[in-house]
This record gives structure tokens, sequence and C-alpha cells, in this order.
């Protein structure tokens, strides 16, 4: 039973909210908000040469997800954009994925981008793991070659949990096996006392670094501020996981992951099942999965046979077999995809939760970043499934901000930064 | 951008090349060049710019963060064994910045100090199984005398025995009687005659149960597992079984009729606990014959007796607390490591842990191993008292030379005072080189060179360990042999193992077993014939691989800075790229960056030459003499209005630029200085190591070690 006293504070904050996103929400059919969201980014575009629609449609790119009956469950967003002038999209565009905010370019050794959609998600709705991130083996590229003044990680990281901390990925299944389900040997008291060690253990890291920060000059303490935030974090996750937590049906993934390229399809259909147990769990409500880094070489040689790496393949130049390859890539990644819906509605979560998959370009040969491939999944009546929603040249932000709202995050009434400020206005994906 | 662009014309003054005709004659036959194994004559040195002032001390800013590569050598020098790559696998990347890993200001995020804790308990275990390390605590006292027989591992049925109390196991019924032994049925029996216990079995009695009772001999962890089953199937109600620990349950199953249940417990035991496990009839003791197998080990077995905070703890943190931290403790930090022992002596004896102090010591060790006075270079950035600045150089030169914390020599330094006077500090910059030559020519040159492995990433090619392993014996070999700057160009040899000799088709040899051999040649070993630097720069394309080893280069062998594309430029290459004849021969392709009359001729000029001349390497490393098809290798540009149409030809330019020689400081300053230099040093503080006043000519270690010199000087280290 309801009692007085939450509805008045629910009142309350239907008050507070901006008088723009309330009037949109009133029009809007009544859904709860979404209580998990996942991003999944996919590298080096899609194909779509000249920025138009190319193969990014049902019958083609997004094909497996219509075989495994989620057309119903997703709409194509057309037209959006993120452009940043005179920054190579591959790095701006992986990093600023899901905050829409310009890089910090200059010193590799800094890195700076802006918070991402999964990680207002994670504030929003605390858990025992703050978000988990999904990726592949980190992706060198010598800066002074190819990109000086680029860090690499703008090519690794999509999930920024600060504008200059971003979240380092799991790139091996069983690392992530190890992170949601091994415990302790030994029994109730064994596992306590590894519990209280690794807390004192973290205690002592705070202190040395409040300790630290004092002695310094003050234009240093953000690096000790950050840490501490950090040792914050891990201490979280460490009382709030008990062995209790999750159990998985299955055992640790014992398959070959030690290159981008070994088991490539199973590293993701594990990755997928193991993030949606975590969801049901209650272990975690926001997720981010990147197929590849930005300008991945993945060959993909174990589904395609040896050929061009994927970045050589969006570079086609119009050469049929490698436009081909692009195809073939793009639905082994739309697969996925797929899998990960599958997985959801088996565990009966799809209609609590939003998942944005989308690349950091759309003709990858040409690097644009206008008309971006970009599909929105999930369930229920107040929005548009099924359709290609027209958005005229939008920046992407007003997407991610309007995700914002659909999830219930108060307070945030614009997104992104410099040219790719959200408008505000509505994109037109509610029914 | 940290060195402003700078294209000094090439001096007038050549060397005469060895030309394409000789060279295909040397290589007529087995493609090995063999000459004396004497390094070339150096060249005269040309007269350098005019001497400049050093400019004035500005000390690092930042607050750098260890690289993962220094703490893989912290780490492997306070154990004082090897720390293997794959202990690193899961560790972030720290950025580089301007090529070195050394001086990266990126946030720790929560996954990457998961696997920093992670590898600082599994380095816990190792150090903490150092005798070295234990020999700073007393000899533990002797343990109590074991309450019974010990042994590592007990079993019922191998330890069964006719005398009570052998070892460790006694027979009793549920109202503490000891069993009398019946030799006829060789089983121990109680007075009622049906409460029973023989080697692979028990049996209950109507009013009692049958227990067998092991005495904990010592202090440790046990993992006890066994198996209890009701083997008589003829009926009855099964029977109830439990293990307790001093007369505490700690584990049940109710049995049915014929049926068994498994236990496998962890636990710690201390002297005289006692561990009984008892067959209950259930309801009835009819058909309650019950099978009983267990195995009962001790995984630990720590003395610690005697040891505390003052005599064992304290000695072993200041030891690796104050080496990872390259400082010694301060009062504050000790005492928190002093409450942290003690919060974990109290949390294990909570846990009723075998050995709270063990426990207490691993707790402090990983603690030391991960906290953020060893994660953070504060010594870098100015985290040091006064009285603490002799540590700070200590420390500078030890990650500069060693990648580690001061050795003994230098810490007594340091705690003496000494390190304020130059000439001692030279001569621990000289003695470092040489003792740490091999983690200098990994950490230092192989980043300038991006030849040093990557600790996230083994190698995929059977050669590349290869190919590393020759550039930085090459970069060692010269600074050991007192060769010049200009030697790493062409040395006159190489050094490699067997397999990359084959590679090469150089004659290997096996005189003294060693596994890497000195082959006299002047057509490898230098920085543009190493195979690594040859296969690396060519992943793609023949067209990316001229211009990879061009821009690679300019890069770091000249630190010609070449302008960041913008997106116009992008798009030129773009459409230019789609329009060009896919069947043009190479150099016929390279000729479209100049006939385009563009903005393309402002950097191809200088790449594309450099890249041409280097085609004689295939992107397997291996010399040609023509392309696959046939078609000859050309090279028709000129670097800064100089031929260079072959490997040689372009070494010998390189080697007379000024470019070059300030290159080999610049970059020795960068990785030193852990900040971007700024104007005034750029302007003239690598030229005044790269010529001395005195014009005499530098060797490679004179430049090392004045490098490592002057980066303390400008950084406020050493006035």
């Amino acid at each position: 039973m309801i009692s007085r006293r939450s509805v008045l504070s629910w009142m309350g904050a239907q008050l507070a909210l901006p008088l723009a996103l309330g009037a949109r929400e009133a029009s809007a059919q009544a859904v709860a908000p979404r209580k998990r969201f996942i991003g999944v980014f996919f590298p080096n575009g899609a194909y779509m040469p000249g920025a138009v629609n190319g193969s990014w449609n049902w019958s083609e790119a997004l094909q497996p997800l219509v075989a495994a009956g989620f057309q119903q469950n997703a709409m194509i967003l057309r037209g959006l954009q993120q452009t940043f002038p005179g920054v190579d999209p591959h790095w701006q565009n992986c990093a600023g994925f899901l905050s829409c905010q310009p890089i910090l370019l200059g010193n590799p050794g800094i890195t700076k981008c802006g918070k991402t959609v999964d990680q207002y998600v994670a504030d929003l709705r605390p858990a025992p793991l703050r978000s988990l991130e999904i990726g592949a083996p980190y992706y060198h590229i010598h800066p002074l070659t190819d990109h000086p003044g680029y860090s690499n990680d703008y090519l690794n990281r999509i999930s920024w949990q600060t504008d200059d901390k971003s979240r380092a990925p799991i790139p091996d299944p069983k690392q992530l096996f190890e992170k949601l389900f091994a415990r302790d040997p030994g029994g109730v008291a064994a596992i306590r006392y590894q519990q209280a060690k690794k807390k004192s253990i973290l205690d002592h890291l705070s202190k040395d670094a409040t300790r630290l920060a004092a002695r310094l000059p003050a234009a240093q303490k953000p690096v000790l501020e950050s840490y501490l935030d950090t040792v914050r974090d891990v201490e979280r996750e460490l009382m709030a996981m008990t062995p209790a937590s999750c159990t998985p049906m299955f055992g640790a993934p014992t398959d070959d992951f030690s290159t981008p390229e070994r088991n490539y399809v199973k590293r993701y259909q594990l990755m997928n099942q193991m993030v949606v147990l975590a969801m049901q769990c209650g272990l975690t409500n926001a997720a981010t999965f990147m197929y590849g880094p930005s300008s991945s070489f993945i060959t993909f040689s174990e589904s395609l046979g040896a050929g061009a790496n994927h970045h050589g393949s969006a570079h086609h130049k119009g050469d049929p077999a490698l436009i081909a390859r692009v195809h073939r890539i793009m639905q082994i990644e739309t697969g996925l995809l797929a899998d990960l819906l599958q997985k959801l509605t088996a565990a009966n979560l799809l209609d609590e939760t939003l998942v944005l998959a989308g690349s950091d370009m759309s003709d990858g040969d040409a690097h644009s970043t206008i008309n971006l491939p970009m599909v929105l999944c999930g369930k229920g009546p107040d929005l548009k499934w099924g359709q290609e929603i027209a958005t005229g040249g939008r920046p992407t932000s007003d997407l991610h901000l309007e995700i914002l709202q659909l999830m219930g995050v108060p307070g945030v009434t614009s997104f992104g930064g410099g040219p790719m400020a959200s408008t505000g206005q509505p994109l037109g994906i509610r029914v | 951008m940290p060195h402003a662009m700078r294209r000094s014309s090439l001096p007038g003054m050549r060397a005469v090349s060895i030309t394409c005709v000789l060279l295909a004659a040397c290589f007529g036959k087995s493609n090995i060049d063999i000459v004396t194994p004497t390094n070339p004559p150096v060249e005269p040195i040309p007269a350098g710019p005019e001497k400049c002032l050093l400019p004035g001390a500005q000390p690092v800013k930042a607050l750098l963060r260890v690289s993962n590569y220094e703490y893989q050598q912290l780490a492997a020098d306070v154990l004082g064994a090897p720390v293997s790559d794959a202990t690193f696998a899961r560790w972030t990347p720290v950025p580089q910045v301007f090529g070195y890993d050394t001086m990266s200001q990126s946030n720790i995020d929560s996954q990457s100090l998961t696997e920093q804790l992670r590898t600082a308990e599994q380095l816990t275990a190792r150090l903490l199984a150092t005798p070295e390390l234990l020999a700073l605590c007393p000899a533990p006292q002797a343990p109590l005398p074991a309450a019974c027989t010990q042994k590592a591992a007990y079993d019922p049925l191998g330890d069964f025995s006719q005398t009570q109390g052998a070892a460790c196991w006694s027979f009793l019924d549920s109202a503490g009687a000891a069993m009398a032994f019946e030799a006829a049925n060789s089983r121990w029996e109680s007075p009622d005659h049906s409460t029973l216990i023989w080697s692979t079995g028990m049996h209950p009695g109507g009013a009692l149960d049958a227990v067998r009772r092991w005495l904990a001999p010592q202090d440790g962890s046990i993992i006890l597992s066994g198996e209890f089953k009701d083997v008589d199937p003829g009926g009855g109600d099964g029977v109830t079984v439990f293990i307790k620990k001093n007369g505490a349950e700690l584990w049940r199953a109710t049995l049915p009729n014929a049926s068994g249940d498994t236990f496998e417990l962890r636990l710690s035991v201390k002297r005289g606990d006692t561990f009984d496990f008892v067959v209950n009839r259930t309801g009835d003791p009819y058909y309650d014959t019950t099978a009983f197998n267990a195995a009962i080990a001790f995984t630990e077995a720590r003395n610690t007796r005697g040891w505390t905070w003052d005599n064992c703890a304290r000695p072993i943190v200041e030891r690796v607390a104050g080496r990872m931290q390259r400082r010694p403790l301060r009062a504050g930090e000790l005492a928190d490591y002093q409450a942290l022992y003690a919060t974990a002596i109290a949390d294990a004896t909570t846990a009723d842990l075998a050995s709270p102090t063990w426990a207490a010591l691993e707790t402090v060790v990983q603690a030391a191993l991960a906290t953020p006075s060893v994660m953070y270079k504060a010594e870098v950035s100015g985290g040091l008292d006064e009285a603490e600045r002799g540590y700070e150089i200590a420390s500078r030169l030890s990650l500069f030379f060693c990648s580690s914390y001061p050795d003994d020599e230098l810490w007594s330094l340091a705690a003496a005072g000494s390190l304020s006077d130059p000439k001692v500090v030279e001569a621990q910059a000289n003695r470092l080189l040489t003792r740490c030559l091999t983690r200098f020519a990994s950490n230092f040159a192989g980043q300038w060179f991006a030849y040093r492995a990557r600790i996230d990433a083994p190698d995929s090619d059977a050669l590349t360990p290869s190919m590393r392993r020759e550039a930085a014996s090459m970069f060692a070999s010269l600074i050991e042999g007192q060769a010049m700057p200009v030697d790493l160009l062409s040395p006159g040899y190489t050094l490699v193992d067997q397999p990359l000799a084959s590679h090469y088709g150089l004659p290997f040899g096996d005189p003294d077993g060693s596994p890497v051999h000195r082959i006299a040649t002047t057509l490898r070993g230098g920085l543009f014939t190493q195979g690594y630097f040859l296969t690396s720069t060519a992943k793609g394309s023949d067209f990316k691989r001229v211009i990879d080893r061009g821009i690679w280069t300019l890069n770091r062998v000249l630190c010609r800075q070449l302008p960041p594309l913008n997106a116009a430029t992008r798009e030129e290459i773009a459409s230019s790229f789609a329009a060009i004849d896919p069947k043009l021969p190479l150099s016929e392709k390279m000729k479209l960056h100049r006939s385009k009359g563009s903005t393309c001729i402002q950097c191809h000029s200088q790449m594309d030459p450099i890249g041409l001349a280097l085609e004689k390497y295939d992107a397997q490393g291996l010399w040609r003499d023509a392309y696959p098809d046939g078609s000859p290798i050309k090279n028709d540009f000129q670097l800064d209005g100089v031929n260079v149409s072959d490997p040689m030809e372009l070494a010998s330019e390189v080697k007379q630029s000024f470019d070059f020689r300030e290159c080999v400081v610049t970059q020795m300053l960068t990785y030193g200085l852990q900040r971007v230099m700024n104007d005034e040093e750029n302007e003239c503080v690598s030229q005044s190591i790269a010529y001395p006043i005195d014009h005499t000519q530098p060797t490679l270690r004179d430049v090392v070690i004045q490098s490592a010199l002057t980066s303390l000087k400008l950084t406020g280290g050493l006035k």
C-alpha cells in the first residue's frame, strides 16, 4: 500500500521537474521511467556512402534484429549528427559517443571528455556495481606517428564517470566472471575476514592519499581527489557484493580470448549473458559494450576467413569485395545486439531497459559524422518502436537528453557541448 | 607540441655513400655483407651553434603516475625476482606523453584500482615467501609440542589403530566414554556392543552415538573433506551424521536408508581443538551400518610465535613501503601502518584465523604495495620536505636509469645528504647506467623507438621478440662500447639470436653457446636497418609503408614534428587517394604528391624520400634489389636537396644533420624532465649537450649522463 507520505514526496519531485519536461511527460503515455541503460558502440561507421542511409536499414545491416523478432523493439534514428570540426571522429566520437562533449587534445597524459549517459543512470540508480563496461583488448596507435596530442584512451573508452575519468572496459569474459561471481573460498567467517581486510586496506589508501594531498601544491590535488572517489567506488562495490549477491547457472568461461580475434562472437555472447544476469540480480543498472575500439583493426577471421580488417574494409573505396565484408561485419555486430535483446527479453528486463546502439561515424570511408547510424531498442507503449524517426540533422545530444528523461534522470535540462549542445527540442520518438 | 617544427637544412658535407651497385655486388650470393667487426670511423662533427646558457629551473608541476613498466620493475626489485608481463595483463595502459609513459597524469578508475589491489595481493604472497624479507623478523619461537602425532594429512582409514589417541584419533561414545578395542572383529565397541567403530565405518547404538574424534596437533588451517553413507539397504530409518568442533556443531546431514552425503570444510584450528565425527541412529538403530571416510589436510601452518609489530611487521613495512615509495616512511605513515596492523590482528582473531600475525603481515604488505605514495611520483612533483630532497635526486636518478627505487648505495648517499654534491651525483649516474643498462635500453630507447614490449599484449608473431631484443641489445651495446650517437645509424654490426639470424640470412654458428651473437654487417643493426623498425612500420599497404617509415623517422630520429592534419587536408587525402590508379608503380604513385602542387608537398617532400630510400627492405625487413614483380626500387626524391637513394645514403645524410644529433638529446631530456620542454630549453639545451663547449665529441654514454644530470638541474632537483 502506498503511504500518504510517499505520494506527497513523489508529487514534490514532479513539481520540481522543468516545465518543458513535465509538459512532455504529460503528453506521453504513462510509463514508469526505465531502470536500466545499456550503450553499445560499434566502430568505423556503417555502409552509408555519402552519409545517406545506405545499408542502415531493416533488411540489410539490421536484418539480424528483424530475424530475431526485435523490429518492434527497435527504432532507427535518421539524421543525427555529431560533428566537432578539426578533430578526428575516430577519437572524438568514440570517447564522446555517450556524452557529446569535445575531447581535450594536446597532452595525451591528460584525458578529458564528458560524463556519459550510462553514468547519469548509475548515479540515479545506485547498485552494488556502479556500472559495467565491456570492451575489446586495448588498441594502441603510436600517438607520435599518427595523431600527435591524441590519447589512445579516446579510442578505447566510451564510459566517462566524470569529465576527466573514463572507465576501463573489461575485455575478457573470464575477468568479468571473476568480478561478478567469484568469491573468496572458505566459510562465512573467512569471507567476512576477506571483506574486512579489503576494507582496511582501502581505508589505508584513502589516508595515504589524503596525507599526500596535504603536502602537494593545490594544482595537483584534483588528481588525488579523483583517486579518493575511486577508492570510495571500490569500497562501495566491496561492501555491497555478498556471496549471495548472484549465482550463475553456468561455469567460468574457459575459451581463449587472448587476442581480439579469438572467439570474437562468443566473447560478446558470454558478456551479454553475464551483464544481463548481473542486471537481473540487481548488481548494476548501467552497462556499455564496445564491439571494438574505434578504428578497430579486428579482421573477424573466425567468422569471415582471412581478409581485410574492419578499418581497412570500412575504407572500401567502392571495392565490392570490401563493401561485402563491411556488410558481414555489421551483421555480426547487430547479431550480437540481437543476442543481447534476446537475453534481456528472456530475463524479463527489456521493458525496463533502454539500449542505444550506434557508431562514431556514418560513412566510415569518408569519416562522415552526419546521419549517424543509431538504433534505440526497448519496449513499452510510449515510444515509436518499429519505425524510422527522421530528426532532420539534429545533434545526437538531443537523443541522449531524451534518453535521460526517459530514464527519469532529474535536473538535466541540456546535454553535450560546443557545437553539439542539445537544442532541447523533442526528437519525435514518443508516441 | 613540445618541440617546434625545426627544419634546419642538412649540411653540405657528405660522406661518400655506398652505391646500389656496390651493395648489389656485396649481396650477390648470400645476401650477407661481412665486414671486420669494428665500428666505422666517426665522421668529423659539424660545428655546433653558439653556446647558450642553461635556463632557470622549472619544476614538474603535475602529479605524475608511476608507469606500469616502472611498477613492474619496482615489484621485481622488492621481490628480488622477475615479475612476468602476464601479472600485469589486466592493468590499464598508461598513456604515453610525447612517446613516454613516464609522465602521465590520467586518473585511476575503479577497474584499474581493483586490478592494482589484485596484483598487490599476488605479489604479497610471493614477497612473504622470500627468506630475505622474513629474516628481518626474529626466528619464531619453537612451537608448543604437538598435542599428538603431527602429520601433514590425516585419514581415518589409514590412521585406524588399536590404540586410543594414536595418530590423533580417539574412539568414543556420545556419553564421552572411551570404547574398547575388540581384536576378534578388529573394531572398537561400547559396552552395549552395538555402538561400533571400525576402519571404514561406524554404527550407532540404541542409546549412544558412535564418535570418532580427531585432535588438532598444532595451530593451522585445514581442509576437511569426506563422506558419510548409510550402506545397509535392509531397512530402518537411516542415520543422522554430524561434525562438531569443540562440541559445537559444524555440519549435519540426515541420511535416509542407503543414502550418503559429502562435506568439504575449510577451517582454522588451534592446538588441542577436537573434531568429532558422529553417527546417530535417527529413530531406530536398525540397518544403520554407516561407511565413513574423510581427509584432513593442513594447508598452512605458519609459525609466528614471538613476532610483534616492533620486531617483525615494522621492519618489513619500512623495507617494502620505503622501497616502493622511494623514500623512508614518515612517522605519521608508520603510525598508519601500525594501526592497520592492529586492525588486521583484531579482524583475523575475530575470524578465528590460524595465524592472526601472519594475516596482519599480509594486510600491511598488500597496502604497502598498492598505496598512492607508490602509485604517484610525488617526489618528482615537489612532494618532499627540504630534509628529504636527497631522496628526490636518488629516486629520479634511479627511475631514469633503472625504472625503480634507489639501490642500497644510492639510498645511503641520500640518507647521508651526499647527493647535494654534483660530482657524487655524476658518479652515481655513471654507476647506474652500467648497472641498469638493460632497463634503460628498454624503458628509454624502447619507448623512443617503440620496441619495448607491451605489458598488456603478448606478441603474436614469433619473430617479434627476437626483433625487440635486437633493438635493445644494439642500444645497450653501443653505450657499452663508447660509441658515438651517430653510430646508432650504422654501427657496422648487429646482435641477433638464431631465429633472427636465420630470417636475415646471416650465419649464426654457435661458438660460445650464447643466445645472441654479434655479426658484422653494414646492412643491419642501425636505427633504419633493425628488424623491429622495418616490420612495425610496414603493417599496411606499400603506400602506407613508405609514409609510415617516413613519418616515424621524421618524428623520432629527426624530431621534426609534422603539422596535424586538419579536416580539409583529410578530405584532400581521401579524394586524391581515390583517384590514384592502383596499377601505377609505387614511385609513380608517390610522384603524385608533388605533381599535384597542393598542400601534400609540404609534408610528403620529407616523408617520401625517407620512406622510398628504405624500400630496399620489404615488409618482413628483408633486403631486396627489386620489387616482387621485378620492377626496380627507385627513389628520385631528394631529402632537403640531397639524394638518398638507399638506406645507406639516408643514414649517411641523417648522420650529418644537426637535427639528428640534437634529437638524440631532446628525446633523452623529454624522458628525463618528465615535463614538456619549454621554449627556452627547446632553443638551446639539446644543442649544449650535443655540441659541448670544449668541442669534444660526446659519446652516446656521455649524452645519456649529461641528459640525466641536466634533467635534474632543469627541474630544480639538482642545484
